[in-house]
């Protein structure tokens, strides 16, 4: 019997990694130690911020100031999953603006990153897993056609499904116009899912004429909400934006993102871990990470 | 977004009905060139042969011969017949409608047209010729009176108004159009109260009209008729108890008591209906009356002929299942929904869901990757759930299908 106690303990742990899939890269933690990676995007003016190292981050874990043991910027290759809305109102300049914005976050990415690609619209389609070798992606990505209604809270929900990987960094852009018509799952089941994956979602929102560029307020929360809850952003586009443009300062705002390595020390138990995460005194920039993670 | 070829099947359907109503004769009349005329005697411009084919000859072979000739040009198609019909309305209505065959000719005409916009997904089209068909009905229906008074035998339809409310109730609509439609579900309701597929159907919409409440934000709901649905006897009495508009709470309920009434008298008139069985049972579930419903759905899901109806009955219990916290039944309902129709997604991610929020994590994916190949979406049949959650019944491709004889007869 599945009881909703044991639903909610048997949650993974996000962002929690064991040591063997780090000690590979930085040969200084005891295996068996419970390390917590913490996804962070640091900006100033819109734009990433580099040259960031231990000294730089305050970071506290239910309050207990932590000890960062390391940053890896660039070392820590991406797994990134292309989630795009293909709904009937994807067609024409549409569809073709959107094949040459993704083929331009494809070459955004670096040597090691690999990336899938997912459509939905009542159905939801893994066209293409994760690969490192990104034409396969591309050849992919021309297939692409807009047909029928909205799977949006199913395709969130399946996509946070896929197998994490401990020595990579995952992350998704979500392509859609918010109009959720024929999930089965609602709303809160998707962002749970979301909340319980270590994948970071960056929202592309591009508001469906019809609403006059406006979602349902409850699509329009919850996709602020995936956003935040997972430490990625928002980025709403116009019909007529530069949407290549868009998913070219996206990837480079994955690529850039730091990872920070803590042991928690001073805090014990299972259930929600609040995270805080703040430049130190003196440093200019906007940090964006995730709230925090449950421990299972 | 949401977008309208998902019932084209549906759609071809009544389109390959109407042209098959063309006979062999009539075959030879029509031009080799799909764009040339055609009646071979008529003249002038496509609006004015049309009419001509309307008057000149047999009704229903002009309508096939002339849907025939257009199919190549679906806008041509969609001006023609459009000025047809509303050529045939306006000459003969002001002389006071006594020509029945001809007004009659317009009601097929109109309906014909709104048939052709739904496969062609011009919605815009199809609602405004449904509107003006169902006019020309208000006005059938007086001359009809008017005739039964002075003692004239009824004419023979060629398209009955049992029929027209069906094609109007089954056609898909985007969300949109939900008040309208529910506006016709209870007009043809209250006039055709014995008829199974007329009751299953308007309490389809009764139900989706329920769900789409449901999830407006607090306080706002699908307001009333529009005021152009509201001419006619019969339409503000089902207003009635519609009622309600933005910013108040008066409808919450309403549609899901008006679904639950339908989709008794649906199975009072024939028990065999099982889909308005587990629908039945769907709108019990979410009012509370838990154990009704899931005895309900059990029983479609064992006895229904049509997987497609045993299926949903099996994800639908499911959902009931998850809201008693009953998860082991719940995913053993979700693995029955697997087990009988393996291809359709939404039973997997129910699934998954239940299995997910154990930590099952593994198992999930393990569930869900199989539905999720991208050669399903074109090789494999559609979920039953995606016609669900549209409203027009499960069964409505056999109501349409005895629509069709009906319009041949």
């Amino acid at each position: 019997m599945i009881t909703r106690h044991s639903a909610i303990i048997a949650v993974a742990l996000l962002g929690l990694v064991t040591a063997p899939a780090l000690l590979a890269q930085v040969g200084v933690f005891r295996s068996r130690v419970e390390l917590v990676r913490v996804d962070v995007a640091v900006t100033r003016d819109g734009r990433p911020v580099t040259g960031l190292g231990t000294r730089d981050f305050d970071l506290s874990d239910n309050g207990v100031r932590q000890t960062v043991a390391q940053v890896l910027l660039e070392q820590v290759p991406v797994d990134l999953h292309m989630v795009l809305d293909t709904s009937s109102s994807l067609r024409g300049e549409r569809l073709t603006r959107l094949q040459a914005a993704a083929r331009r976050l494809l070459g955004g990415l670096r040597p090691g990153d690999r990336a899938a690609l997912w459509t939905f619209s009542h159905r939801v389609s893994a066209r293409h897993p994760l690969a490192a070798d990104l034409a396969l992606v591309s050849n992919a990505v021309t297939s692409m056609e807009g047909e029928g209604w909205t799977a949006l809270f199913d395709a969130v929900f399946d996509v946070c499904l896929s197998p994490p990987d401990p020595e990579r960094r995952a992350a998704a852009i979500l392509l859609t116009d918010g109009m959720d018509t024929m999930s089965w799952l609602t709303p809160d089941h998707a962002l749970a899912s979301a909340r319980r994956s270590p994948i970071i979602y960056y929202v592309v929102f591009e508001p469906p004429a019809t609403q006059g560029g406006r979602a349902p307020v409850e699509n329009d929360r919850f996709l602020k909400s995936l956003a935040d809850d997972t430490g990625g952003r928002v980025w709403p586009v116009s019909a007529t934006a530069d949407l290549a443009d868009a998913f070219g300062r996206i990837v480079e705002d994955i690529t850039m993102r730091y990872v920070l390595v803590y042991e928690p020390t001073g805090v014990q138990g299972d259930g929600w871990h609040a995270i805080d995460v703040r430049l130190k005194s003196g440093r200019r920039g906007d940090v964006t990470a995730r709230p925090g993670y449950l421990r299972q | 977004m949401q977008g309208g070829t998902f019932t084209a099947a549906g759609a071809s359907l009544i389109l390959g009905l109407v042209l098959c109503v063309q006979p062999p004769a009539f075959v030879a009349m029509a031009p080799s060139d799909s764009r040339a005329t055609p009646v071979a005697s008529s003249q002038g411009s496509p609006i004015e042969q049309a009419v001509a084919a309307y008057r000149e000859s047999d009704q229903m072979q002009a309508a096939a011969s002339v849907l025939r000739w257009s199919e190549a040009d679906i806008d041509a198609a969609v001006q023609t017949l459009s000025g047809a019909a509303f050529i045939l309305a306006r000459t003969k209505y002001p002389a006071g409608g006594t020509d029945l065959s001809d007004i009659e000719a317009a009601l097929v005409l109109h309906t014909h047209v709104a048939v052709l916009a739904m496969e062609y997904d011009l919605h815009q089209a199809m609602w405004s010729h449904l509107r003006a068909a169902r006019q020309v009905l208000a006005l059938v229906d007086q001359v009809e009176r008017r005739r039964g008074s002075a003692g004239f035998p009824r004419l023979p339809r060629l398209v009955a108004p049992r029929e027209w409310y069906l094609l109007a109730l089954l056609v898909p609509a985007r969300h949109m159009l939900i008040d309208e439609r529910g506006t016709l579900a209870a007009e043809a309701a209250d006039r055709f109260p014995l008829d199974a597929d007329i009751q299953l159907a308007a309490g389809c919409l009764d139900e989706t009209r329920a769900d789409f409440n449901q999830q407006l934000p607090s306080g706002i709901r699908v307001g009333p008729p529009r005021a152009t649905w509201t001419d006619d006897p019969g339409v503000t009495g089902g207003a009635a108890y519609w009622g309600g508009d933005r910013l108040t709470r008066r409808t919450q309920a309403t549609p899901r008591e008006e679904a639950t009434r339908r989709f008794r008298a649906t199975l009072a008139a024939d028990p065999r209906r099982h889909e308005a069985r587990l629908r039945l049972g769907r709108v019990l579930g979410l009012s509370k009356q838990r154990t009704p419903a899931l005895d309900l759905l059990e029983q479609a899901g064992r006895d229904a002929p049509d997987s497609r109806l045993r299926y949903l009955a099996r994800i639908l219990a499911g959902s009931i299942f998850e809201l008693e916290d009953r998860w082991n039944d719940a995913e053993r309902a979700y693995r029955k929904a697997i087990g009988i129709l393996p291809d359709a997604q939404s039973a997997r991610v129910a699934l998954a869901s239940v299995l997910e929020r154990a930590g099952r994590q593994a198992d999930a994916n393990a569930v869900v990757a199989p539905g999720l190949t991208p050669d399903a979406s074109s090789a494999l049949p559609a979920d039953p759930m995606w016609t669900y959650r549209l409203g027009p019944p499960i069964d409505g491709v056999a109501i349409l299908s005895r629509l069709g004889t009906a319009v041949r007869r």
